[in-house]
């Protein structure tokens, strides 16, 4: 019937469609991919997911902050509650003087030298003086302060805090009576804190207290974690610690403390008046703006499922200091 | 000899060289791209190099920034049209929309799972706050697009409801912009004023066209 050679099987026959369309296949793959990497790439891009955590910090590399004595014997102010990680706190930090991002400080606040360091005492003080930061660290006994701290954005941490009562440092600049409120600056330096070139903020940083506040027992001026030095994304050489109040009040890396009659301004109050007050106390009953404060994200929990106390369950130590205030109006 | 000349009658005749209905690479091409961020997020919690539970702003922030994103894009597709004349933006504008409505379910929902999955909290705060309002009801307003997107449902609804629907886009867009800029702590907006611009872009041809084209109509009413 045909003198044509025997055709081998037909399932070894490539199908004529795809003989004919492999290269068309090959080009519409290829397309594909790009394009697919292209959008990828480009989504990836405008997020800028930040993945590095920024390098460890060793804690046994740090050396603990010279002192005249330590005392870590718990006090009655200590919470129980478990403490969050060295990593945690070191690795999770507002700090916008070195970006934005929670882990932007610990990638960026190499650049930050804490020694040396110079705080000035200024305004209505005895005397106007400098002291050098290990000076200061000699002035009184540090102590270590196991702390809740609630920050505005309804995530919180417990931190074992070393430092020094603000009011033992205090008493030794004999503030004259004209002295009502306590301000605190940080470090303006561009160089070193690399998110002051942003115009995220009005820097240098600013914060402050009324003297009273200043003089609780709880407030402190914080020099190291868990026993070390304060790692420079938590505000070394020398931050503010008022565990009552939302952390933004804990100014970092402190270079002048300023007594003044008048209420100072305070950073994300000028930023953010409606949002940010002066006073800040942590208080469920009063909500931001934008979000509720009745409940708080512990980290590394993945949820707001820790009930928020109000002064941050140290009432029992500073409600005494607001008995006749509006704490609706004075947030 | 015929067989010759046709050695199998029976085979197909061959399409692919002149495919009437061509890969259409660029589509799935940008639907695999869209994957992309959420690959690498799964992918980043699988590993351990992202952690949930310090991270959850931060991812709560890209899954909504792409979600946005997505949706300007596919707000994008009729002005291209409109002033360049393309045509081939007009085939992603379903796939580019329902990948944002993806991403901000997906945005959506940790924030819910960040509330607890209380109603209560999550009723509290949309009360409270437009910031969580206007999120609120970007998401609620997409949820009908989203479920409207087939081709059997444009039949089933008509064409001219179906695109009366679909201007809830618009709406959405504005609220999601609204919601970003709201966000933003400090005062660095550059990010949802860039998206605001792009949006009143994407808007305005709109309206210049649709006004442009109105006018042309009238001018043809009055000539007949």
């Amino acid at each position: 019937m045909s003198n044509l050679p025997k055709e081998p099987p037909s399932k070894e026959i490539t199908p004529e469609s795809i003989y004919h369309g492999r290269r068309e296949f090959l080009k519409n793959a290829g397309l594909m991919l790009g394009t697919a990497a292209a959008v990828g790439a480009g989504l990836q891009l405008i997020t800028n997911r930040r993945t590095n955590l920024g390098a460890d910090v060793a804690v046994e590399n740090l050396a603990p902050p010279p002192a005249a004595a330590i005392t870590t014997a718990h006090t009655s102010y200590d919470t129980t509650e478990a403490q969050n990680t060295f990593k945690e706190i070191t690795t999770f930090n507002n700090y916008y003087e070195f970006g934005t991002n929670k882990s932007d400080p610990a990638a960026n606040a190499h650049t930050l030298k804490p020694r040396p360091w110079t705080v000035a005492i200024t305004g209505e003080v005895e005397k106007e003086q400098h002291f050098d930061i290990d000076t200061i660290l000699k002035m009184a006994s540090q102590e270590q302060r196991i702390y809740r701290m609630r920050c505005v954005e309804a995530w919180s941490m417990v931190i074992p805090w070393l430092g020094i009562p603000l009011a033992d440092f205090i008493k030794q600049l004999n503030p004259t009576s004209k002295a009502k409120y306590v301000a605190f600056k940080t470090l303006l330096d561009p160089v070193q804190m690399p998110g002051q070139k942003s115009r995220n903020l009005d820097w240098p940083y600013v914060e402050g207290l009324r003297l009273d506040e200043a003089m609780n027992p709880m407030t402190m001026l914080a020099t190291g974690i868990y026993g070390k030095a304060l790692p420079n994304q938590n505000g070394a050489p020398l931050r503010l610690v008022v565990p009552w109040k939302y952390g933004f009040k804990g100014i970092k890396s402190i270079v002048e403390i300023r007594f003044t009659e008048t209420q100072p301004p305070t950073s994300w109050n000028v930023s953010g008046p409606e949002e940010y007050g002066f006073y800040a106390n942590v208080n469920p009953e009063v909500p931001h703006p934008r979000w509720s404060q009745a409940m708080e994200q512990r980290i590394p929990d993945a949820s707001a499922s820790t009930k928020t106390l109000k002064f941050n369950g140290y009432g029992e130590q500073v409600a005494h200091l607001y008995k006749d205030m509006d704490l609706r109006k004075f947030y | 000899m015929p067989d010759a000349v046709l050695p199998s009658v029976n085979r197909p005749v061959p399409k692919a060289a002149h495919n009437p209905k061509p890969f259409n690479w660029l589509k799935y091409g940008v639907c695999a791209g869209c994957f992309v961020p959420l690959a690498m997020l799964l992918i980043g919690l699988a590993t351990g190099s992202i952690q949930f539970g310090l991270e959850l702003k931060t991812i709560l922030n890209q899954l909504g920034y792409l979600g946005l994103v997505l949706i300007l894009a596919s707000l994008a597709c009729t002005p291209l049209r409109l002033v360049f004349g393309f045509t081939w933006p007009s085939k992603l504008r379903k796939s580019l929309g329902l990948f944002g409505f993806m991403y901000i379910a997906l945005h959506a929902t940790l924030y819910f799972k960040s509330q607890n999955f209380s109603i209560a909290s999550v009723y509290n705060e949309t009360v409270a706050s437009t910031f969580i309002f206007y999120g609120m009801a970007a998401f609620t307003l997409l949820i009908p697009l989203a479920m409207t997107s087939t081709n059997g449902m444009i039949k089933r609804l008509g064409g001219k409801r179906w695109q009366m629907l679909h201007k809830l886009a618009y709406v959405i867009g504005i609220l999601g912009v609204v919601h970003f800029y709201q966000r933003i702590k400090g005062k660095d907006h550059t990010e949802p004023l860039i998206c605001g611009a792009v949006l009143a872009v994407l808007l305005g041809v709109r309206v210049w066209k649709k006004f442009a084209s109105g006018k042309k109509a009238a001018s043809k009413n009055a000539a007949a």
